[in-house]
């Protein structure tokens, strides 16, 4: 039987961390227009701090002498010994959880400066290409060198809510992922729909002619860039700790292109959007994986969401290709109340518009 | 005569073609100054010189005595310089009203630090949307503000981009062929705007056009250019009486 309660909680789990990716997309490429085909680099960027330093940072308080212990074979033990040691002192494990995100954030942010920076002044495409290649980078240096996150063995990340007993913890953990995902969503939104969001659309649109404008487009690029990068450093910590491990090859461009189809398939440039695109993948992605037991096809049954998907791309590109929910003006005030009263005005004073 | 905006000497190559050949020009303030030529003479390219799209090899441009030659075009635009294009470079999702708004000066809700604090930014907005409509309703706009700039017809994507060039207050504007495309009709209101505007807002306008039937009798002083020379300056009569113009056009 399938256990209903854990299956809603892995979908809100999931669903928060692909909610967090996919408006961090939109504010690069729905909003600013920037290709970034890298974001799973910025999604480790996140995981890779909490698997290198949770366990490293907390070992010497749970009594291990981390010189005296080989990080890479015992990581599994340190890691539980540091979730025991947490489990009884639920302050501690909750500064450390919030501290491990926020680093994963400012880890994601500056890389996304970082690896930007050769190309953010170049067409669109050369920066597809560059983030993307830096990417794969990233993880297979992950992968090679053993320092950083025990190379192809990865790394167990301690869990800071061992204080929880069973199904309680999931719930919680859920929870609190689902609204940290909730207040990214609204400060995210709350962007969009103020000047800088309408810049954003405006270099988007017209690169030169916002530059005509005075806009610094490089660097108004960079802070798109900023934003979306730290969101999703931000999600790639969240997961980590939600999953329990960090492996580098958990970080494939594959990562990319699955929040690519979301924001594509929910509408670009418009953040409710993202959050539907991300809640219909998760959705039939989660149930496919639990489905997938008890049907029988001609194929591999791991493909099934990978058909599926492309399918549903392929339809919604062809019948709606603005996404399910298309992009609207970012309506920054309430335009026609401030444009009536005005026209008000001008009626009421014998002058007309002119005076 | 003062001139605010002054090229000396402007030397700009692409390969082995000199577009621009050494020129000099003085743009006289609050005036019409316009520049003429066959195509491929260097106008636009001398615009976009001025503008900060090319780095030209030699040569420099100086604008209310500073020296702006290579800055990049925000820079220029602060400088109280904005140029139009030929073909209307307009953020074409964006509406009417959208468009015009991304051009002011200063808004402070562009900065992303208050761009979450609404407070900040709510007054300026409101006024930036009262002077957008009624730049508007000077160019018969107004009523479409709410359209994306993309369902414009040709003509109002011309005086679009004319507006949104206004709200951004410069101090001068470079207008790249204002009227190409355009017909004849149009044409003339293009130009009369841009008269009316003058006397209201005391602009100064460096417009390159090659349809000089139209163009000629709005302007105040006219330079001549081909093959990246100044071929002839003067008034609009000057210039059109010049034999060595004729011949450029007629290719003799």
């Amino acid at each position: 039987m399938i256990d209903i309660i854990r299956l809603l909680v892995d979908i809100i789990a999931f669903y928060a961390i692909y909610l967090l990716l996919s408006i961090s997309l939109n504010v690069e490429y729905g909003y600013a227009g920037i290709p970034n085909f890298g974001k799973a680099l910025f999604f480790a960027a996140g995981g890779f701090v909490v698997g290198s330093l949770t366990s490293r940072l907390l070992a010497p308080l749970a009594g291990i002498d981390l010189h005296q212990v080989n990080f890479k074979i015992y990581n599994v033990l340190i890691a539980t010994k540091v979730s025991q040691y947490l489990s009884g002192n639920i302050l501690l494990a909750l500064t450390a959880f919030i501290a491990m995100i926020i680093l994963g954030a400012i880890m994601g942010g500056l890389l996304g400066v970082v690896a930007s920076y050769p190309a953010i002044r170049l067409r669109e495409d050369y920066l597809a290409i560059t983030l993307l290649a830096a990417g794969e980078l990233a993880r297979i240096i992950a992968r090679n060198y053993d320092p950083l996150i025990c190379g192809t063995l990865g790394v167990s990340v301690p869990d800071p809510f061992a204080w929880l007993p069973g199904i309680q913890r999931s719930i919680v953990q859920a929870g609190i992922m689902m609204s940290i995902a909730v207040m990214v969503w609204l400060l995210v939104e709350r962007i969009a729909r103020s000047p800088f969001g309408r810049l954003l659309r405006a270099i988007r649109e017209d690169e030169r002619a916002a530059e005509v404008y005075g806009k610094n487009v490089a660097s108004i690029r960079m802070r798109a860039l900023l934003i979306g990068s730290s969101i999703a450093g931000l999600a790639g910590a969240i997961y980590a700790f939600y999953v329990g491990s960090v492996h580098a090859d958990d970080y494939t461009p594959i990562r990319t292109f699955i929040v690519w189809v979301m924001v594509v398939l929910g509408g670009a440039g418009n953040n409710a959007g993202a959050a539907l695109g991300s809640l219909v993948y998760v959705l039939s992605d989660r149930i496919i994986m639990q489905v997938k037991y008890y049907i029988t096809v001609p194929f591999d049954i791991n493909y099934l969401s990978y058909m599926a998907f492309g399918t549903l791309l392929i339809l919604v590109l062809m019948y709606r290709p603005k996404g399910i929910l298309p992009e609207k003006p970012s309506l920054t005030i309430d335009f026609s109340k401030v444009i009536s009263r005005l026209r008000e005005e001008a009626e009421a004073s014998p002058e007309g518009s002119g005076g | 005569m003062d001139a605010p905006l002054k090229t000396r000497d402007l030397v700009k190559t692409f390969g082995g073609i000199r577009a621009l050949d050494g020129v000099s020009i003085d743009v006289y303030n609050e005036k019409i100054t316009l520049i003429i030529g066959p195509n491929g003479s260097g106008k636009t390219t001398l615009i976009n010189v001025i503008t900060g799209f090319y780095h030209p090899e030699r040569g420099e441009v100086k604008f209310n005595g500073s020296n702006i030659t290579g800055l990049p075009p925000f820079k220029i635009f602060e400088k109280g310089i904005v140029r139009t294009f030929q073909i209307p470079h307009l953020f074409k999702s964006l509406t009417v009203l959208e468009n015009m708004l991304v051009a002011s000066r200063n808004n402070p809700g562009e900065k992303l630090r208050k761009a979450l604090f609404k407070n900040s930014w709510r007054r300026a907005e409101e006024h930036l949307v009262e002077k957008a409509l009624r730049i508007l309703e000077l160019l018969n706009l107004d009523h479409l503000w709410d359209k994306p700039a993309c369902t414009l017809s040709g003509g109002q994507m011309k005086l679009l981009e004319i507006g949104r060039a206004l709200m951004a207050d410069p101090l001068m504007v470079l207008m790249d062929e204002p009227i190409a495309g355009v017909n004849p009709r149009l044409a003339n209101e293009i130009f009369e705007h841009l008269l009316s505007l003058r006397k209201e807002l005391n602009l100064t306008f460096l417009i390159v056009e090659h349809r000089l039937d139209i163009a000629l009798p709005y302007a105040d002083y006219v330079y001549a250019m081909d093959r990246g020379k100044i071929i002839s300056k003067g008034s609009p009569s000057e210039v059109l009486e010049d034999k060595i113009v004729a011949r450029a056009y007629l290719g003799g």
